[in-house]
């Protein structure tokens, strides 16, 4: 997926502008993780001397914001992967004091970007939420379930 | 396995309770004992069976084990008093001395007993066949079916006992006396027919207690049950080595009344049924609103957190009306939603479908319930045949029934790997649902797992032999019973087994050989403790021809291998893992070792435990031909020396055990070398070591 394209060609950096107006400044390789849609926009604009600002209307920059902290931390880890950016995930979740459904949001923004690792780990995350709560009106209360 | 008789509560032969003195004489006597319990609370010294008091209540009664009903494993075997589960029966018989408490080794040789014979027996009971991970770490080593089912600290053996009187009961004790710490759990049968845990193990219990023997007595749930049923579960994997249990003994209070009482716990049993209800039938099937906790939104259920229960009685209008009046305005106040920005409502649901069924994948089956609960959208998912294409009712026992099958069996429509291990004791499930679940759902199932089900019959395992040709795995681990269940052609029919384990389980010789006739890619076979009445070495000759690719291989305690088994084995070239132990006995072994050490240049896991014709040439061609092993069991041998020891550990470079108890060769002095090598080698070797 990553190329090596001249050096002429192919800016460092990516512009991300998601709904609320906030462009986010991306690291080129980090960019690559941020999942398919985005690396497919990229292996579109190839050719291209700079990216303009790249939309992304179905999330709000809170959500970004997280998402390139994530993955961040992650991009560097070689073994263990799979505990250790879920404890990471965890951890990022807590220091913001997030509700669950921050987590909803942060579930359906890797869905709609195609980022397979986040969405695994965040997956599993929910599931261990679900599996805290003692009955079935705790599942409903936290995660604003409509019953019917 | 002999399983003792249980004594219904019904026809129990009615013991009277001790002797009913006086009740005059005793007043001042029984007030004083009645205080000073309530001081102390608890075990009042050589643990006889203790009358302290006597109300219309019962009296405070000790008790030990009677008898055993039910073990998963057993170090043992049950013809044999060494090692077995039956040797918690009665008093503690070694406790307080700590130690490993060897059987009267068959030690006669042909010049006349040895001199190391010792006429201790073995009074401790070795719960399990196993201990630490070293299991996990062989090349036979399973992977757990639905493994996000289990507990924490997953039960890896258990024991079932019971006891004289029934009790309310107050304390378990058990009696460790040999690397203690392996207890993870205690059930309790009440007379309800329902079984409860009294105590769970925690993290923190987990720390490895001082190598001693203990009292192990935790602190029990409050309970008002009636029972003499215990079950104990044991968890190996922080041992150093085997644990062994003394005595189980049973404190509580009995009732005199049973009768009475047995009618209250209907009613609670009733209670019970309902609560189940709730876990097995989803809403759609009553095809009506929810169960009725299940209404309400966050009022409703900060009410019920709030234990709010308005009860209708004639002036429970008014005091509805008074709460509206008076108590609403305040209580909204108090919980009233945060003004300002709401926060964005987004719902679960609004997650894509793959999504939400990945997430529920991650659930275990009693959460999976609880979400099928919440809504119509979330039943819908929860029920998906995906998430049930592993099934494990193994961590469920106590509450896996027909009715659960039944549930199970409408949403398994794609399972592929069935765990109904431990499940069906004392009658909750039924053979005729077994089986109309494996013919429903069973004919796609690759693994198959029975160990320790009760409710195995003969036609159930014809039934799994004529449905489940697909099977590559079959686990009936501790199906033994007389006559024994494997003794018809139907299993026979399964020609695609990789896995089959035995353990513990009678068979048929000639069912067994028409299987590994029919089952060329066998890779692995657990025939331990399969009993007298099989002959090993026809077995080994049937394994030489057809079951050539044999990747494991158990028979720990098999019976009638000789030198010339042995030397069909070696016909396994790619054995990496074979468990001998307690095997060939005294005969000489040939150059059958040295045969399969060449042979099977592949052999990680190599257990001889007691195999007593190991010789010294045999342990040179251990260390110069065991280039791969891994684990090494010597346990017994007479011949090894320390120089055979430095020799093996210093060839056989990817050693992580060697387990040299009892080897009466290696003297006390020994003992500080052997340490001092397993540091330099980085080898945990196991010693008869007296602490």
């Amino acid at each position: 997926m990553s190329t090596t394209p001249p050096e002429s060609k192919m800016p460092i950096f990516v512009n991300l502008q998601t709904n609320d107006g906030v462009v986010h400044t991306v690291d080129i390789r980090l960019a690559h993780q941020l999942g398919e849609t985005i690396c497919g926009i990229m292996r579109m604009e190839e050719g291209c001397y700079s990216f303009d600002i790249i939309p992304l209307p179905r999330i709000n920059g809170e959500i970004m914001a997280f998402i390139i902290k994530w993955c961040t931390l992650v991009q560097d880890l070689e073994d263990n992967v799979m505990t250790r950016s879920k404890e990471i995930f965890l951890n990022l979740l807590k220091k913001d004091m997030a509700q669950p459904h921050f987590l909803l949001q942060l579930l359906k923004a890797s869905d709609y970007l195609g980022m397979e690792n986040f969405t695994a780990v965040g997956a599993k995350l929910l599931a261990e939420a679900i599996n805290t709560c003692r009955n079935s009106e705790e599942i409903c209360y936290r995660f604003n379930v409509d019953r019917d | 396995m002999s399983l003792l008789a249980y004594v219904e509560p019904g026809e129990s032969s009615d013991t009277e309770p001790e002797a009913e003195a006086e009740p005059d004489a005793l007043v001042d006597f029984t007030a004083m004992l009645r205080q000073r319990q309530r001081e102390y609370g608890g075990w009042f010294g050589c643990g006889s069976k203790m009358q302290a008091e006597q109300s219309d209540q019962g009296y405070y009664l000790e008790q030990y084990v009677l008898g055993v009903l039910d073990f998963s494993s057993q170090y043992g075997i049950d013809y044999s008093i060494s090692y077995t589960a039956a040797n918690v029966i009665g008093r503690p018989t070694k406790f307080p001395a700590y130690g490993d408490y060897p059987e009267t080794f068959p030690m006669v040789s042909r010049s006349g007993p040895c001199r190391t014979v010792r006429s201790e027996f073995p009074f401790n009971s070795r719960p399990q066949r196993t201990y630490g991970d070293w299991w996990q770490r062989a090349p036979s080593a399973t992977r757990e079916i639905q493994a996000q089912n289990l507990p924490k600290l997953a039960t890896h053996d258990y024991i079932v006992v019971y006891f004289e009187e029934f009790v309310v009961p107050t304390e378990v004790a058990i009696f460790e006396t040999f690397n203690p710490g392996a207890v993870v759990r205690i059930w309790a049968y009440g007379l309800t027919k329902h079984w409860t845990c009294l105590w769970e193990a925690t993290e923190s219990d987990l720390a490895r207690p001082a190598l001693d023997s203990r009292r192990f007595a935790p602190a029990l749930k409050k309970t008002t049950m009636i029972t003499k049923t215990l079950r104990i579960d044991f968890n190996h994997s922080r041992l150093n080595y085997y644990t062994e249990i003394d005595a189980i003994m049973l404190c509580g209070r009995t009732v005199s009344k049973t009768q009475s009482l047995l009618g209250r716990q209907q009613r609670t049993k009733q209670s019970h049924q309902s609560q189940r209800q709730a876990l097995v039938s989803p809403p759609a099937e009553a095809a009506g609103p929810p169960a009725p906790d299940g209404s309400g939104g966050p009022i409703s259920y900060k009410l019920r957190t709030l234990k709010f229960q308005p009860k209708c009685h004639e002036d429970g209008a008014t005091k509805l009306h008074d709460f509206i009046n008076n108590d609403l305005s305040q209580f909204l106040m108090e919980h009233s939603v945060e003004g300002g920005e709401p926060p964005p409502r987004v719902c679960l649901t609004d997650l894509p479908f793959e999504i939400l069924l990945r997430i529920l994948s991650y659930l275990d089956l009693k959460s999976l319930f609880r979400v099928g609960q919440v809504s119509r959208t979330f039943y819908d998912i929860s029920t998906h045949p995906l998430l049930y294409a592993e099934l494990s009712l193994k961590p469920y026992w106590h509450v896996a029934s027909s009715e659960l099958l039944c549930t199970l069996a409408r949403r398994a429509t794609m399972l592929r790997k069935l765990d109904l291990s431990w499940c069906g004791a004392l009658g909750n499930v039924s053979p005729t649902e077994f089986k109309k679940f494996l013919t429903q759902r069973g004919d796609n199932l690759t693994h198959l797992r029975l160990n320790s089900c009760k409710f195995l019959n003969a036609s159930c395992i014809e039934n799994v032999g004529i449905v489940c040709d697909n099977l590559i795995e079959l686990s009936l681990r501790n199906c033994a019973t007389d006559p024994p269940l494997l003794n018809f052609s139907c299993l026979a029919n399964l020609k695609n087994l990789e896995r089959l384990d035995l353990f513990q389980t009678a068979f048929e010789t000639e069912l067994l050989l028409s299987m590994l006739e029919g089952n060329r890619k066998l890779k692995h076979l657990n025939l331990a403790f399969c009993g007298v009445s099989v002959n090993m070495d026809n077995v080994a000759a049937h394994l030489a021809t057809y079951n050539t690719q044999l990747i494991s291989l158990d028979l720990w305690k098999a019976h009638f291998l000789s030198a010339r088994g042995l030397l069909s084995l070696t016909r396994l070239h790619q054995l990496e893992e074979l468990d001998l132990g307690w095997c060939l006995r005294e005969a000489s072994l040939g150059d059958g070792l040295f045969q399969l050490l060449s042979n099977c240049p592949n052999l990680k896991k190599l257990f001889l435990s007691a195999v007593r014709g190991t010789t010294e040439r045999d342990l040179m061609h251990i260390a110069a031909l065991g280039k791969n092993l891994e684990q090494l069991d010597l346990m017994g041998i007479l011949n090894i020396t320390h120089e055979r020891v430095y020799d093996i550990l210093v060839h056989c470079p990817k050693l992580q055990l060697l387990d040299l108890s009892f080897c009466d060769n290696i003297m006390d002095r020994d003992f500080d070398l052997l340490a001092e090598w397993s540091h330099q080698f980085t080898v945990d070797i196991k010693t008869s070591r007296r602490y």
